[in-house]
């Protein structure tokens, strides 16, 4: 008794029913129980659940359930036809005053590239692939959408206060102002669009039976990186497909007139000048007719690369129609490029870990034996000190160091995504700052060498550096004298002159890499003039070559200079200091005998710690 | 000083070293480690819905922050009020599942649906002698309560069989103790087909082979004592004359009249 008095508490809306304007027949007297569903006889879980709150505020929520699905005439309700889209509900279209239906939609799409029937009239093979109204739609919540204009006054609350002037019933106010507003505009984002497509288009055995290769290119492109980076314009599946001035529905193929892939259509698709996405404005014939997927299944059947085994016979097919002589030439190129890259790469590095190694061994193998040459211990007052880089030299290494650091930080950041806000518009100013830092450290870079071809030609220390740095005969053998060294085959490393062999080969690489990176990093900025296979080359060669730089910097040039030695490289203004006797001897030992021998060379080179050291101008004249 | 140098110098040597790892890895994708997470964001929040967004949103979403993607509007409450396990609550689907009805046509969807806000025993229980009553059992505190947030099926709490004792004090009946249950799936696996089936048999002793059936509650002589679960006076009316239950004892296939049909 004490119990029922309790629950007698109960408050009666927790408890109560009602029903929902849009269904007269009372189906949610049972289908708004959350658990109401069963197993097929196949195992298949069917639930049979509608959130009436939700329903209401749907598109859908003035339709009556009846209306969809019509042949449910019994309880149970075996053997109901799935939904057919083109029916016709009882709901009216207001320009013709007449029930509404999807049959319109539903005629272009069974006409689109992903209709079930061939324009004979027969049945596609494998037209269970192809997909239904609901693989690609849901029942969106009738939301208000802003956006495409911002706040502008079209989308605003005295636009409200205007429908409200003559019409009275405030839900259908509500109702038709959020359905003009989200009709606007895209209401889907572009990752979302994607996801959409990807569904199917990843399927690479369905693909495979249509001809199609998997749709894993577009995931190789720029296009995606926005599309992932949240970016609100980004290039989806829709904005390359789609003719324009058609809808979703009306893709077609891309040999049709109309289609947008259509090479006579391609300057119009990337430019879209009369379109709210406009992306590649200025888009030259070249760019736009150029390939804009990465090279798949297709491209590698045609070329013969590919194991034609796997490969569905309707693929095989297509893809030896698919690609002129022209075109397979630029993917054997893209190909052999990456492949060539990747051997470079690891050769490269290769040698420097072995060549790593081998130092670490010797250097090992020497302190073990207690046969490290015996150095002094140093007298401030006695030993001198020899300038490794002057002032400017100094200025443009520190400026070089900077730059690089910032280069490489912001374009990996291309890749390395983790630490970007989930914020979109945070997002953005995020990419905004990585994008436009790294293009004006480029620049920066770009004039650095320029600077140090006039320091190198308008300067007698410059030319020094000139002469001193021009590859000899004499570095071949400085390389194989030290390989013995490290080898335990020589008991001293070969004496070198102002630069060793190892540095000489990091000035030159890194001449060829910032060469080869400004021309493809400046390709990259200007693509859309461009030829787009230059594009495509240009960025294959920039990202490898950024691999291929910060691992040479990181493998040999961090390693020697940094982590294999006691001493710390650089002072606190992250100039190089100069060198003691004892390292002289040790690794310029040729340089220091020269030095030593001659007074004007003891004038530049031996550093004199004077006042006006950092007014000097390299020439270390007093 | 030293120190700090050496400090500095391993974190510049150990960070030197991942990224050089990295960028070997960007090359050569090493089969079977997916790094993919370091270049692949997190989804961003969606970026069309802004300063309007807050404006309008309120006033024309009051019920929906997000649309489910499912035709029918399935919400996250599939998730929260049946699949989520509530502690000792629903032993039965831990075997049985969600939708443990299956083979009669008739009856199967409509029993499953009682699922979410009903324990199997209510129906399930062997009641022989025995003198139970009902009430609503809290899903997260399990303990007997008269506050019931919610609404059709998704309720904060769930009907339970409850025995009264000694000074009016109630315990909810478990027909099958958590343990019970857990030792026998313990021992399951081990066990033969015979003596399966009787560790089985002995794990369901106390539920009733006929378990209760629609008239027991729908019905207007039906004795289930809706009031004391706090419904009132109406909804006691329309829950004992539910047209449904009448249906589903009387028909084997009941056609809808036609006269709600607008053509």
């Amino acid at each position: 008794m004490l119990l029922c008095a309790m629950l007698t508490m109960v408050p009666a809306s927790a408890l109560a029913q009602d029903s929902l304007p849009s269904d007269p027949e009372n189906c949610l007297l049972c289908h708004r129980y959350p658990t109401i569903g069963r197993f097929m006889e196949d195992g298949t879980l069917r639930v049979y659940y509608v959130n009436d709150r939700m329903w209401l505020e749907s598109v859908h929520g003035e339709v009556e359930c009846s209306n969809c699905h019509e042949d449910v005439d019994r309880i149970p309700h075996t053997g109901a036809e799935p939904v057919d889209c083109s029916t016709t509900c009882h709901i009216t279209e207001p320009s013709e005053d007449d029930y509404f239906s999807h049959g319109n939609m539903v005629e272009k799409y069974s006409q689109s590239v992903h209709g079930k029937l061939q324009p004979n009239g027969e049945e596609k093979p494998h037209a269970e692939d192809l997909p239904r109204c609901l693989d690609c739609h849901d029942n969106k919540v009738l939301a208000v959408s802003g956006g495409l204009w911002g706040t502008h006054s079209a989308l605003s609350e005295e636009t409200l206060v205007r429908c409200k002037g003559c019409h009275t019933d405030a839900q259908w106010i509500e109702r038709m102002y959020a359905h003009m507003t989200m009709r606007f505009r895209r209401h889907r984002d572009p990752a979302e669009v994607v996801r959409t497509c990807t569904g199917c288009h990843e399927d690479s055995d369905k693909m495979q039976r249509h001809g199609v290769e998997s749709v894993d290119t577009f995931k190789e492109t720029y296009h995606w990186k926005l599309v992932q980076l949240g970016e609100k314009d980004a290039p989806d599946c829709i904005s390359c497909h789609v003719p324009t001035g058609y809808n979703a529905h009306e893709i077609r193929p891309a040999g049709d007139p109309i289609s947008p892939l259509n090479k006579v259509n391609r300057v119009e698709t990337c430019s879209n000048p009369y379109g709210a996405q406009s992306c590649h404005t200025n888009a030259s014939e070249k760019f736009a007719t150029g390939r804009v997927h990465a090279y798949g299944d297709k491209a590698a059947i045609a070329a013969g690369v590919a194991d034609a085994g796997d490969i569905d016979p309707l693929l095989l097919e297509r893809a030896r129609g698919s690609y002129d002589e022209g075109e397979l030439s630029r993917y054997r190129f893209i190909v052999m490029l990456k492949y060539l890259y990747k051997l470079l790469i690891g050769a490269i590095v290769g040698t420097m870990v072995l060549y790593n190694t081998l130092e670490l061994y010797r250097a090992r193998k020497t302190a073990k034996e207690g046969d490290v040459p015996a150095r002094p211990a140093k007298s401030e007052g006695s030993s001198k000190l020899f300038v490794r880089l002057n002032p400017r030299e100094n200025g443009q290494h520190i400026a070089l160091l900077l730059l690089f650091m910032l280069l490489a930080v912001t374009g990996f950041m291309a890749y390395a995504t983790a630490g970007l806000s989930e914020q979109a518009a945070v997002r953005n100013i995020q990419l905004f700052i990585r994008s436009w830092t790294h293009r004006l450290a480029g620049i920066g870079l770009i004039l650095l060498a320029v600077n140090h071809l006039y320091y190198v030609a308008s300067t007698s220390a410059g030319r020094r550096l000139f002469v001193d740095m021009l590859p000899r005969l004499v570095d071949v053998s400085e390389l194989a004298g030290t390989v013995l060294y490290y080898a335990g085959l020589r008991s001293q490393q070969p004496p070198s002159d102002r630069f060793n062999f190892r540095q000489k080969t990091v000035y030159y690489a890194l001449w060829i890499g910032t060469t080869l990176l400004t021309l493809s990093g400046v390709a990259l900025w200007t693509g859309q003039y461009l030829d787009k296979f230059v594009v495509d080359v240009a960025l294959v060669v920039h990202s490898m070559e950024a691999v291929l730089a910060c691992l040479i910097l990181m493998v040999r040039h961090l390693w020697d200079v940094y982590v294999r030695r006691e001493e710390i490289p650089l002072t606190w203004t992250l100039r190089v200091p100069p060198a003691d006797e004892e390292q002289m001897k040790e690794e310029f030992a040729l340089h220091y005998d020269k030095v030593m021998a001659d007074p004007d060379l003891q004038s530049i080179y031996v550093w004199e710690p004077s006042e006006d050291e950092e007014d000097s101008d390299g020439e270390g004249a007093p | 000083m030293k120190t700090l140098r050496r400090l500095l110098k391993a974190v510049i040597t150990v960070s030197g070293f991942i990224f050089a790892l990295w960028l070997i890895a960007v090359v050569y994708p090493p089969p079977g480690l997916d790094l993919s997470w370091v270049w692949t964001p997190r989804e961003p929040e969606p970026v069309f819905f802004d300063d309007e967004e807050e404006l309008f949103g309120p006033m024309m979403r009051r019920h929906s922050p997000k649309a489910p993607h499912h035709f029918h509007m399935i919400d996250e409450q599939i998730e929260v009020h049946v699949h989520n396990p509530e502690g000792g609550l629903s032993i039965c689907s831990h075997c049985h599942g969600v939708y443990p009805h299956y083979d009669n046509e008739m009856t199967r969807a409509l029993l499953n649906l009682h699922g979410s806000f009903m324990d199997c025993a209510v129906c399930h229980l062997d009641q022989d002698g025995a003198s139970v009553s009902y009430a609503w059992v809290n899903n997260e505190t399990l303990e007997v309560t008269n506050s019931v947030d919610g609404g059709h099926g998704k309720y904060s709490a769930k009907i339970f069989p409850i025995s009264s004792g000694f000074m009016g004090l109630s315990s909810v009946v478990r027909p099958i103790s958590a343990d019970a249950e857990q030792a026998y799936l313990s021992r399951r696996p081990r066990l033969g087909q015979e003596e399966n089936a009787k560790e089985r048999e002995k794990l369901h002793e106390a539920l009733n082979e006929e378990p209760l059936s629609c008239p027991a509650c729908h019905d207007q002589d039906a004795t289930f004592d809706f009031a004391a679960l706090g419904f009132s006076s109406d909804r006691v009316g329309h829950l004992r004359a539910l047209e449904v239950a009448r249906m589903v004892e009387e028909y084997d296939v009941f056609h809808l009249p036609g006269m709600l049909d607008h053509q």
